[in-house]
């Protein structure tokens, strides 16, 4: 347990030295600190997104809020679960204001998949409709069910990304998981899916 | 929430797509994008619902002063049936106070000090620090302070009506009815006095009533009267 909280210890001076020499003005500190951020940015919006559209503008919004913010990086936390909320973040500001939102307001695509494809081609088709279900909810909705879910967030972390109280987003959770059921009770492809990922519950 | 969890790998992005990445992430930095905004912000026009909404408001505003300036022309407020009188130091009011009583600049009661108010066919009202006593008429009331600033009324004959706005911590105020002692730390009651004994009517807040040796709290819409 010692051990364990000295290597926690040790990986937040290690954080907090880097975003130290980062904010100071070194290039080669901010090109480590973006390296060491990249996979969990990056994991943190195609799950929050479901994709890689848009990805580029995307991973280039998040780390230059994380450089605006970084003067804020107490070094509580780690470094990489620091800057994941910040890419959450502006995945939500993505799905309120940018292009995303001109893809929710489109009607949905008419499915003619009528025999679902085989193998992965079905995991991929239950995913994009899993999406395709959250694009239709509010974008706070969206964010909060999909960093559950699919991120694996506490409720705290949500609510703090999404700016709602933690009754609030528990009580909308709540809600929006029914209304995905609902969904998936009607698309036998959906309900596969989300059987096989795991959320069966 | 945990049982409810998905696996969802995300697609690698190319090397070539993290090189560009990178290298506009560098260029925005360089622009100074992730600098906080300096102290001069230009601002467009603000919006038009913006506008309206204030328009709406002076207008409403305007609206309510001129039915508020109109009704105190046409209806000035009706005096109080109830006059407030504050004390002076050691103010000596056993003449008795008429139907109409007079009013007096409030003034600190000092610690010690005492007066006596025997009210006639009016009632009265007087201001003790954070309570304010209305005195039903024919009453009959003895008011001193305590050397910790608490206010100690003493009830003769007659009706009082208190109510104590003292906040927390603060000095209470004290009734005394005969034997009992009505303790306020911020409530809303009525006492009165007769021959028969004294009867203490809570109307908001809670008081606390010593009568010899019994000492018992009252709430809201409780009436004692002590045998």
């Amino acid at each position: 347990m010692n051990n364990h909280l000295s290597l926690v210890a040790r990986d937040h001076a290690k954080d907090a030295g880097l975003a130290r020499r980062a904010l100071s003005g070194d290039r080669a500190a901010q090109h480590e600190l973006l390296r060491a951020l990249r996979n969990s940015v990056h994991t943190t919006l195609y799950r929050v997104l479901g994709g890689n559209e848009h990805m580029e503008e995307l991973l280039q919004d998040s780390f230059v809020e994380i450089f605006r913010c970084l003067p804020q990086y107490r070094a509580d936390s780690q470094l990489e679960a620091w800057g994941a909320r910040i890419a959450a973040r502006v995945a939500l500001q993505h799905l309120k204001h940018g292009p995303a939102k001109k893809d929710r307001d489109r009607p949905a695509p008419v499915q003619l998949h009528l025999v679902p494809p085989p193998g992965d081609g079905v995991h991929r088709e239950g995913m994009r409709r899993y999406y395709a279900v959250l694009r239709r909810m509010q974008p706070e909705l969206h964010v909060a069910l999909a960093l559950v879910m699919v991120d694996g967030r506490s409720l705290e972390e949500v609510s703090e990304i999404t700016g709602m109280t933690i009754t609030r987003t528990k009580h909308r959770l709540h809600r929006a998981r029914r209304k995905l059921w609902d969904n998936a009770r009607r698309d036998p492809l959906l309900m596969s899916y989300m059987t096989r990922a795991g959320a069966a519950g | 929430m945990s049982a409810e969890r998905f696996t969802v790998a995300p697609e690698p992005l190319s090397r070539q797509a993290w090189e560009r990445v990178e290298s506009r992430v560098f260029e925005r930095l360089g622009r100074g994008e992730h600098l906080p905004s300096g102290s001069i912000v230009v601002r467009g026009p603000a919006p038009v619902r913006v506008w309206l909404g204030a328009a709406g408001l002076v207008l409403v505003g305007t609206v309510v002063l001129w039915w508020g300036l109109d009704r105190l022309h046409h209806h000035p407020p009706a005096q109080a049936n109830v006059a407030p009188l504050s004390l002076a130091p050691s103010a000596d009011l056993s003449h008795g106070l008429g139907a109409a009583p007079s009013s007096q600049a409030a003034t600190p009661f000092a610690p010690g000090a005492g007066a006596r108010m025997i009210t006639a066919a009016a009632p009265a009202r007087i201001v003790l620090g954070g309570a304010e006593v209305t005195l039903a008429a024919h009453s009959d009331v003895l008011v001193s302070s305590s050397a910790d600033g608490a206010f100690e009324l003493e009830l003769v004959a007659g009706e009082v009506e208190c109510q104590s706005m003292a906040p927390l911590g603060r000095a209470s105020f004290v009734v005394h009815a005969g034997p009992n002692r009505v303790r306020f730390t911020g409530a809303h009651a009525r006492i009165s006095r007769s021959e028969g004994g004294a009867t203490v009517s809570v109307i908001e807040g809670w008081v606390r009533v010593q009568s010899g040796a019994r000492d018992l709290e009252l709430g809201p819409g409780q009436r004692w009267a002590p045998l």
